[in-house]
């Protein structure tokens, strides 16, 4: 940069300049500093709730005046140097205050036909699950350190594999068996070249993804031909739950199948083993610096074989409740790229289950709110279909802070000859 | 490395590999050439080439595809023509999908959607001497109206109209008051059954409500049966879908909330008992009589031609046991409209 332009950003820069302290990838999210920015945001949403069903606030009012303490509230973060929390402040406080203002211009049929929480709920777990058991087996791949872009080749294997089992066995148990079975056999396809042929990761994993769409889109037509899978194909039951009064989050719970609250168990597990255990803090050892894993006398190599075959797994079983768990059918290419939002929610979620799970949550409520949007304007229908991929955008462009990955991950390891 | 004979000799086994493939490829020109189009009359059964190039969503959506692929695999078995499908993955496939089989001199080229209207007139132009059928969309309507095209319509909307006619009543004596549409896309064909429909539905029950959704995709069934499952948790109890494939999924929904479900194009009750009945759509029909016509050389191109309920083009499915005290109902309104008596279906899709 030249010095007259350095000095101008400096200039403009100079009064949002960053405390000193620890980098802020370290810095806690609720310390103190950051608590008027968490009082906006909050403060942002409210703006706009108390617009929607079951509060219906009629009147621009009530909303602009929330709006205005976290604006308020906004920018004193950003003149406390606080640039990322300053800006999703600001965002929280204007877009509240904007949907706000639309919701109270938009009639209340309209308001009520969209906003209808517990079906929302509902449909945002549906789009989230396969979501999340990819985005888990990508974490537990690249926690060790191979990067695994095949997910979507998993995903898609776990879907055909799983149809074509839970119909030939007639049970839908054998049939996810079969699908996790052909979703870690091409991971161990993954694995060896990534991990012992040291290949790039990243060409390995576009190339799985091209083999799994034509392998089983030729098993497809091959074995089920012009009519498709069968009708009768064994369904992964729902698990109903007497919560249809409490409220909406009872009402969204109350029919949900099986995989969806496997998803959830597994985040659970995926935590406790990956950071509540001792072979889990290997397994991130090898992520982050596997020459002095290997120098206490593990070995890495094992570790990311049993990884990567274990995230085809995950993500096969995202594939089967696709296939067997919610259309009950199999359709070429099916998966449609979820494999690649589920990349995009692990980088969003930082490599923790967790957060993980929350990016999921968010990008299936986006498409659940997507698909009732139309309500509105059925011209800009397409449009808000682009609306999970256009939050896809802002995650990995880094509005979320500095995403770091495991350190050594995507470079194969070579042990030292000798 | 290899040393660098050996990799030589490496790449020119690849390359010889890839000739014999690509040469494997194309495996109907060794067919005999005898179907030129411009031959002198022969007797009936000539064996002339027929392609069809489908549209997106794919031979498996047991509805719009595959039942053009039913008319020409009969055309194979009954009069005897040669015959290839291709597969469109996309859009982008439609042209050249259709100029391969114009450039291999295939004598009748079938077209199948609305969607690839443009497609059809740009390679209709550029190989004036192929004879080109295309369903849902009008040679009238074509920008150059190509002379070599036949355009095979439908009023989706009497289809439409019966179906909805016998959603209403069931919903009169069911106690619901809400019938719905899942469309794919929002093009005219889909329109039609739609408009239809909710005409249909009003006839029969003046004071049901309707709710209509897109899914932007013929593909995905997911998509779909969310779409679905939002209408029936705002109380529909009757889902119509019309979005191919991915419509698949519409029904699907509603078999598991216990609606019902009514199919389009093909005669969807073999899907289940859930299935009140189909607003059908002879496209077999129409892909064979083309076929019947350009090998007797009775191919009407450079016009239109249209299916409606009157030439049986059009009509309704199975009702199921659900539906069947109202067959005849249903029976007398398709006689009204046969006959004209019973006119001004809409179709088109109005605002809310």
């Amino acid at each position: 940069m030249s010095v007259a332009r350095q000095d101008f950003t400096e200039r403009l820069w100079g009064s949002f300049k960053r405390p000193e302290g620890p980098e802020p990838s370290r810095r806690k999210a609720f310390a103190r500093e950051h608590i008027p920015a968490w009082i906006a945001i909050a403060l942002g949403f409210l703006a706009w709730l108390i617009t929607l069903p079951p509060f219906l606030v009629r009147t621009w009012i009530p909303s602009l005046i929330l709006g205005l303490i976290a604006f308020t509230l906004a920018l004193s973060t950003l003149y406390g140097g606080e640039k990322r929390y300053g800006a999703w402040a600001m965002i929280a406080a204007l877009g509240g205050t904007a949907g706000a203002y639309g919701a109270t211009r938009s009639g209340v049929a309209n308001l009520e036909a969209v906003v209808v929480w517990g079906a929302l709920m509902a449909a945002m777990l549906r789009y989230a699950t396969p979501l999340t058991f990819a985005a888990l087996g990508g974490l537990v791949s690249e926690r060790s350190g191979v990067v695994n872009i095949a997910l979507e080749g998993m995903m898609l294997m776990g879907a055909f594999f799983a149809a074509w089992g839970a119909d030939k066995s007639d049970s839908w148990l054998i049939g996810i068996l079969v699908g996790v079975l052909s979703g870690m056999a091409l991971a161990s396809i993954h694995a060896v070249f990534a991990v012992s042929l040291r290949a790039d990761q990243i060409v390995v994993g576009t190339a799985l993804n091209f083999i799994a769409l034509g392998l089983t889109g030729y098993l497809y037509v091959d074995i089920y031909g012009d009519q498709g899978t069968p009708d009768n194909l064994p369904q992964v039951p729902e698990l109903k739950l007497p919560t249809d009064s409490l409220g909406f989050i009872g009402e969204a719970i109350s029919n949900l199948n099986l995989l969806v609250w496997g998803s959830l168990l597994a985040v659970l597990l995926v935590w406790l083993y990956v950071f509540r255990t001792t072979r889990g803090l290997r397994l991130r050892a090898v992520g982050e610096n596997p020459r002095a894993v290997e120098t206490v006398g593990i070995d890495v190599f094992k570790i990311r074989y049993l990884a990567v075959i274990a995230s085809g797994g995950l993500a096969a079983l995202g594939g089967a409740f696709l296939s067997i768990g919610f259309v009950h059918s199999f359709g070429e290419n099916m998966t449609a790229g979820r494999g690649f939002i589920a990349l995009a929610a692990m980088i969003f979620g930082r490599w923790r289950p967790w957060a993980t799970l929350g990016a999921t949550l968010l990008f299936g409520f986006s498409s659940a709110l997507a698909q009732r949007l139309p309500e509105f304007s059925e011209q800009a229908a397409t449009l808000f279909q682009a609306l999970p991929y256009v939050l896809t955008l802002i995650a990995v462009a880094g509005l979320v802070g500095r995403s770091t990955p495991p350190a050594a991950d995507g470079v194969p390891y070579q042990r030292e000859s000798g | 490395m290899l040393a660098v004979s050996r990799r030589l000799a490496l790449l020119a086994l690849v390359a010889m590999a890839l000739f014999g493939i690509a040469a494997c490829g194309d495996d109907d020109d060794s067919s005999s050439s005898s179907g030129s189009a411009t031959t002198q009359e022969q007797p009936a059964g000539k064996k002339i080439k027929v392609g069809l190039v489908t549209d997106i969503g794919g031979l498996n959506d047991r509805s719009f595809n595959a039942l053009a692929n039913k008319g020409l695999q009969q055309g194979k078995s009954e009069l005897g023509v040669d015959v290839r499908v291709i597969t469109s993955k996309s859009n982008a496939d439609y042209v050249p999908n259709l100029s391969t089989l114009a450039q291999q001199k295939y004598d009748l080229v079938i077209g199948v959607g609305f969607l690839m209207a443009e497609a059809t007139e740009t390679v209709a132009n550029k190989f004036p001497n192929t004879k080109f059928a295309i369903i849902d969309v009008s040679q009238q309507g074509m920008k150059t109206k190509p002379k070599n095209v036949q355009g095979l319509l439908f009023k989706e909307n009497e289809a439409g109209y019966l179906a909805g006619y016998l959603a209403g009543l069931y919903a009169k004596d069911n106690n619901i008051n809400t019938v719905s549409t899942v469309g794919g896309q929002k093009i005219p064909p889909v329109d039609h059954y739609i408009a239809g429909f909710q005409a249909g539905a009003k006839a029969a029950n003046s004071s049901i409500k309707t709710l209509n959704g897109y899914s932007q995709d013929f593909v995905d069934q997911a998509k779909c049966k969310e779409l679905a499952l939002s209408q029936i948790a705002r109380g529909s109890g009757v889902v119509f879908q019309v979005a191919g494939q991915c419509g698949l999924g519409a029904l699907d929904a509603a078999k598991q909330e216990g609606k019902q479900g009514i199919g389009v194009d093909a005669d969807q009750a073999y899907l289940g008992s859930h299935v009140l009945t189909s607003a059908t759509k002879k496209v077999d029909v129409a892909v064979f009589d083309s076929i019947k016509d350009a090998q007797a050389d009775q191919f009407k191109a450079g016009t239109d031609r249209i299916f409606d309920v009157k030439t049986d083009g059009v009509g309704i499915g199975k009702i199921s046991s659900a539906g069947a005290k109202y067959q005849a109902d249903v029976d007398k309104i398709k006689a009204q409209i046969a006959s004209g008596e019973l006119t001004d279906i809409p179709d088109t899709v109005g605002g809310k």
